[in-house]
């Protein structure tokens, strides 16, 4: 996020002032809060105008630093989203097979007791890891989810295995810190598997890009497809999906070989040079360019250009987290930024600090309680148990879980989907959907009807951040407490109070604040001597003043603690660990390394001669992140339907027009798209949007089946763990090879 | 000096906030967004062009409106009377961006407005307050300015007649 210190107020886009007069000519309220429309977690702070207690319309909020104003699609379509039809309203009890969809309106305290009775039977039978929690995208509320873990004693908290953590570890583990790029001073600025447009748009790194363009930076786009954020590239390098690490070791392969290092800064702060370039010696750029489909010669430019601009960044992100070598990738672009002298120094990748000047709020998430009999109880861990826990807490992997209830003796009993939809978000959907229907127990909280919740035992409906006043939230430098900008539809509560409300009915009221948010709100605030309301009281937030930055902060993030039991240092030797001695200790590759995704066309060639395709996925779009809000009318008129990327000589080739209907064949499972002739894509790959289910009702698009014939690219992936993971980081590929087939002209 | 809603296509995002901004606070369809890719042959680089009503320097459609319901206020604004309108769209087959559109009830035509009935002074329409990149912008512009401007937009959405994949969201 950039905040651009204090710049003047963007012209026109509403303040305090203005929307209040606004609302007052309208004849409606006017409410300063936080847009809740992103899928992790609310950044853009809004002015939400409504009338009868129903949310009408919003705006950015001038003042706020964030965002400036500033507002994608998603946050303009919120009162569709709030007042949908698809909105959850009442507590449901299944009354049907698992499966079948039918339910029972019940009440909170029958809801609740269900719950509870049911976890604490569990609990004495099975132990309490027998619970896992699935986590969604990271949210307002996931530090409640772990508090609830905590409490009652499960080790399982099921994280992604794809977003963020993934990166974060490979770089804590190589440079200490996850170093962030300074686009603002680069003059080269490598923009590797991230899509700085569909996330956040307003937020600043669209316009960092637009900026450094304009300014003449060298701006490189390495991905296999380019979207909007093309427009600020001035070079496209054509990654094959999943290639990554081979790309980046190639690059290494020219730095080292060429010594386009900086000497000074390799002989005092990295571990291993010597073992580094003599294991890069083999990935040349001929070896990378069969690999990854990049010109040899396109490669070594790149790896010049950057190693020896003095201002040269890279803005890594979340596509590089999705392979089997993801974590040798990441791990490989940390040592580029080191060994070439960006780390730290202005224009180049900066190393976390605080940025202002304020005290952190107290988390409720209790960290105090693990030993390394709760990190052995993990099913399935995400990272390693010798590097348990990382920074949110002990995690599981999400699909494992799954996986572990389809085991003969399995440990997980129950498992709770607050805000996540496993059948369509994690690999395997035919096994996910196989567990629902065996596993003890499975409850669905969420705001909207899911994709599996018909194979619930217990449902509450959850409220939308519009409908909530808490919590407060922190984003860089502002403060601000969320404000209720319309009535609760129905009678949902919020994701935070309902956790709060659980561990009531579990016995744990001491540890939950005996159910009262209020009181659990001002606990957090207590470090900041500020209470709830006296926060209310600012109607814009509370602006911390920024702190000085000081670069080269080497010796300093080198020794960083890091967040495993036994507390030693990310860096054993207080130094980049180019060859990493506590991967060694733990049986995984000191160096790293390179390996090919399930399927691949040089690493299954005889695949390819009937699935001529490899097959990615787009987390986010223009307008959906993930799998969910495919029901708002005004974002499905932007994307209408499931669309498959294709270029448009491939499509010519397999007699594909524009707007036909595909059929997409993995050795897996099938699904159906529309072909959307895309110029900016490989030749030879093809990708559609992740997690496609949901049909809007307004607009009479029905929903889509979960697995064969509908639009869920989960299903096209093998189903095999071990052959589409990270040994070390569990990042799950997405990449397989598919046929093409059309079925309906346009 | 005449009121233009300045766009510049290089700094576009093609985030879409403008289109879904302008169907909350005014409704209808009198905004949207077009793909265009240049160099598609060998070097893509796609360009959004964030599109509504150009206001412009000479209105086609002003010239071919039969009725008198289009008019140009002397702060360069263009206008719709709707009470006027026949719906015999002639300024749709006139408008060189395809701008117009008709509602599905009256017939009458919609396009932007500028938003000038937003009853609060200094306040941007907002499809440009929302823009996060500034691409789109209320600015007070020479007329000759705006002249070049409809033509170099009008030179970038030719680029891609003709090629097979259109887009318009």
């Amino acid at each position: 996020m950039t905040t651009p210190g204090n710049a003047p107020l963007p012209a026109g886009a509403l303040t305090l002032e203005a929307a209040r007069r606004l609302a007052e000519r309208e004849g409606c309220t006017v409410t300063p809060t936080w847009c809740g429309m992103c899928g992790p977690r609310s950044n853009c702070a809004i002015y939400a105008f409504a009338k009868e207690g129903r949310l009408l319309r919003v705006a950015g909020m001038a003042e706020a630093p964030q965002n400036r104003g500033g507002l994608c699609c998603k946050a303009h379509a919120a009162p569709q989203w709030v007042h949908s039809p698809d909105r959850l309203t009442t507590p449901l009890r299944r009354t049907g097979r698992r499966g079948e969809g039918k339910f029972a309106p019940t009440s909170w305290e029958e809801a609740l007791d269900a719950i509870a009775c049911t976890l604490k039977e569990q609990k004495e039978k099975f132990g309490p890891e027998s619970l896992a929690i699935l986590s969604p995208a990271r949210r307002d509320y996931s530090e409640y989810l772990y508090r609830f873990l905590t409490v009652h004693g499960s080790p399982n908290y099921a994280h992604s295995g794809i977003c963020a953590m993934q990166m974060s570890f490979a770089f804590h583990y190589t440079v200490g810190a996850r170093p962030v790029p300074d686009c603002r001073n680069a003059d080269v600025i490598l923009v590797w598997g991230r899509q700085p447009v569909y996330s956040g748009p307003p937020l600043g790194g669209a316009n960092a890009l637009a900026d450094a363009r304009a300014r003449g930076a060298r701006i490189y786009a390495i991905k296999p497809s380019v979207e909007a954020d093309g427009a600020y590239a001035t070079d496209w390098i054509p990654v094959r999906p999943g290639t990554d690490a081979a790309l980046a070791l190639a690059m290494l392969h020219v730095v080292c070989g060429e010594e386009l290092i900086d000497r000074d800064f390799v002989k005092t702060w990295c571990y291993g040079y010597e073992r580094l370039a003599e294991h890069v010696r083999r990935f040349t750029p001929d070896w990378a360019e069969r690999i990854c489909g990049v010109p040899a010669a396109q490669l070594e430019e790149m790896a010049r250009t950057y190693a020896a601009a003095p201002r040269a960044a890279i803005d890594v992100g979340n596509g590089l987290e999705h392979a089997p070598s993801a974590g040798d990738a990441l791990r490989a672009i940390a040592m580029l930024m080191a060994i070439t002298g960006h780390l730290d120094r202005p224009g180049g990748n900066l190393l976390a600090a605080p940025r202002f000047e304020r005290p952190a709020p107290r988390s409720v998430h209790i960290r105090g309680r693990y030993t390394r009999d709760w990190v052995d109880r993990i099913v399935g861990p995400e990272f390693p148990r010798a590097f348990q826990p990382f920074l949110e807490g002990t995690s599981a992997c999400y699909c494992r879980v799954f996986r572990n209830v389809l085991e003969e003796n399995p440990c997980i009993h129950a498992i709770i989907a607050p805000g996540t939809q496993p059948s369509v978000s994690t690999r395997d959907p035919r096994g996910v959907i196989r567990a629902l229907e065996k596993v003890d127990f499975y409850a669905v909280f969420d705001t909207h009807r899911t994709a599996d919740m018909a194979w619930a035992d217990i449902v509450l409906p959850a409220l939308t951040p519009y409908e909530i006043d808490h919590p407060f939230l922190v984003r860089g430098p502002l403060l601000m407490a969320r404000r209720r900008a319309a009535e609760p539809v129905g009678q949902g509560r919020s994701m935070q109070q309902i956790f709060l409300d659980l561990g009531v009915a579990m016995g744990y009221g001491e540890e939950f604040w005996q159910g009262d948010m209020e009181t659990c709100l001002n606990w957090q605030l207590e470090p900041l001597g500020l209470t709830m309301k006296e926060l209310r009281g600012h109607p814009l937030g509370i602006t911390a003043p920024a702190r000085e930055r000081r670069y080269e902060r080497y010796a300093e993030v080198f020794t960083a603690k890091s967040s495993r039991l036994d507390g030693g240092p990310w860096l054993e030797q207080g130094k980049v660990a180019l060859y990493n001695t506590l991967f060694e200790a733990a049986g995984f590759s000191p160096l790293p390394e390179w390996r090919e995704p399930a399927e691949s066309l040089t690493g299954t060639p005889e695949l390819a001669e009937s699935h001529p395709f490899i097959l990615s996925d787009y987390h986010t779009t223009r307008c959906f992140s993930a799998g969910w809000q495919r029901n708002i009318p005004d974002l499905r008129r932007l994307m209408p339907c499931p669309s498959l990327h294709i270029h448009p000589e491939s499509a010519a080739r397999s007699g594909i027009a524009d707007g036909d209907e595909v059929e997409i064949r993995s050795p897996h499972g099938v699904v159906r798209a529309r072909a959307e002739l895309w110029p900016g894509i490989r030749r030879d790959t093809v990708m559609m949007p992740h997690g496609w289910w949901q049909g809007c009702a307004e607009m009479n698009l029905p929903d889509l089946p979960l697995l064969d014939g509908g639009a869920n690219v989960n299903l096209l992936y093998s189903p095999d763990d071990k052959a589409i993971s990270d040994p070390l980081i569990s990042a799950m590929g997405s990449q397989t090879l598919v046929s093409i087939r059309k079925i309906r002209e346009n | 000096m005449e009121y233009s809603l300045v766009f510049d296509p290089d700094r576009c995002c093609g985030c879409c906030g403008c289109v879904n901004a302008c169907r909350s606070w005014r409704g209808g369809a009198r905004r949207r967004m077009e793909l265009i890719w240049l160099h598609a042959e060998d070097a893509p680089s796609p360009r959004h062009l964030a599109l509504s009503c150009r206001h412009c320097a000479d209105p086609a459609c002003l010239a071919v409106c039969p009725g008198d319901a289009i008019a140009k206020t002397e702060d360069g604004t263009v206008t719709v009377q709707e009470e006027n309108c026949l719906d015999c769209r002639a300024c749709a087959d006139a408008c060189p961006f395809d701008v117009p559109r008709f509602n599905e009830d009256s017939g009458v035509m919609e396009k932007c407005d500028l938003c000038r009935g937003l009853p609060v002074e200094g306040i941007a329409p907002p499809c440009a307050a929302t823009c996060p990149t500034g691409a789109l912008r209320l600015e007070l512009v020479e007329r000759e300015e705006k002249r070049e401007a409809e033509q170099s937009l009008l030179t970038l959405l030719k680029e891609r007649r003709g090629q097979s994949f259109p887009k318009e969201y």
